[in-house]
């Protein structure tokens, strides 16, 4: 609880630092708002629903998953500036392999952000995927892989 | 004299995104497809922007703020793509299909 309230204190008033651009004339207001963020956050993430985060799957996931909305960014600017519209769109049942809770939210976001692929709806261990190109493969697995690595959960 | 010119090159490559995101938006059929050219084509635009005006920075916080934008964006567009994409699938709208030919 204490090792956890340190650690995200930490992490807003490095945000504040770099939102204030180090400025210290508004103190009491970044200490206000510092340990405001800290309390809302643990209230509303609780230290003890969080699974552990590997800081080395991390990096792997993000660096992965820049390389990924590029390609994914490039894709459908491609598609959009084409004469004509090559859209295949399907939506698709996806059986969801990664665990409920933050990882489950990490999937969904990233997968709407990577190339070809929107969540649609969560329920129960599937999401409903639209995809623009149906016979495009789904980067699902390696996605949850990598979503699995960040939580430090080897599977 | 490289950094400006790395800045003129992203931002010439945001400029293009996010006419390409645009253009998505106005010619693509429904709700579905719009949003994955909305999510990921001005994304894409918004971090070469961000990248670009980062390398003028005066200072490192100047930077840092400036990147910091783009993950809280994504995480943003993440969402609401997410809640329009579900809204429009629980009002019953069906995906756009293309005609056999």
């Amino acid at each position: 609880m204490i090792v956890s309230f340190l650690r995200r204190g930490t992490l807003f008033a490095l945000l504040w630092l770099i939102a204030s651009e180090g400025n210290p004339a508004a103190w009491p207001l970044a200490v206000a708002g510092i340990a405001g963020a800290t309390v809302a956050s643990l209230w509303l993430l609780p230290a003890k629903v969080l699974p552990p985060i590997s800081p080395a799957g991390l990096a792997r996931f993000l660096i992965w998953f820049i390389r990924q909305s590029l390609a994914g960014g490039v894709q459908v600017a491609l598609l959009a500036v084409q004469p004509r519209l090559a859209l295949r769109p399907a939506l698709i049942e996806l059986p969801l392999t990664v665990p409920p809770g933050l990882p489950r939210l990490l999937f969904t976001a990233a997968l709407s952000l990577m190339p070809g692929t929107l969540g649609v709806r969560l329920q129960g261990d599937t999401l409903l995927v639209h995809v623009l190109d149906r016979q495009q493969p789904l980067q699902a697995e390696e996605l949850a892989e990598r979503v699995a690595g960040v939580f430090g959960g080897a599977r | 004299m490289l950094l400006d010119a790395l800045t003129t090159l992203l931002l010439l490559a945001g400029a293009v995104f996010f006419f390409a995101g645009t253009l998505g938006l106005l010619r693509f059929p429904d709700v579905y497809t719009r949003l994955h050219a909305l999510a990921k084509a001005d994304n894409l635009g918004l971090g070469c922007v961000l990248a670009g005006l980062a390398l003028q920075a005066d200072s490192l916080a100047v930077a840092l703020k400036l990147l910091a934008i783009w993950p809280l964006a994504l995480i943003a567009s993440a969402a609401v793509g997410y809640s329009i994409a579900r809204r429009a699938e629980r009002l019953g709208v069906v995906p756009w299909q293309e005609q056999d030919q």
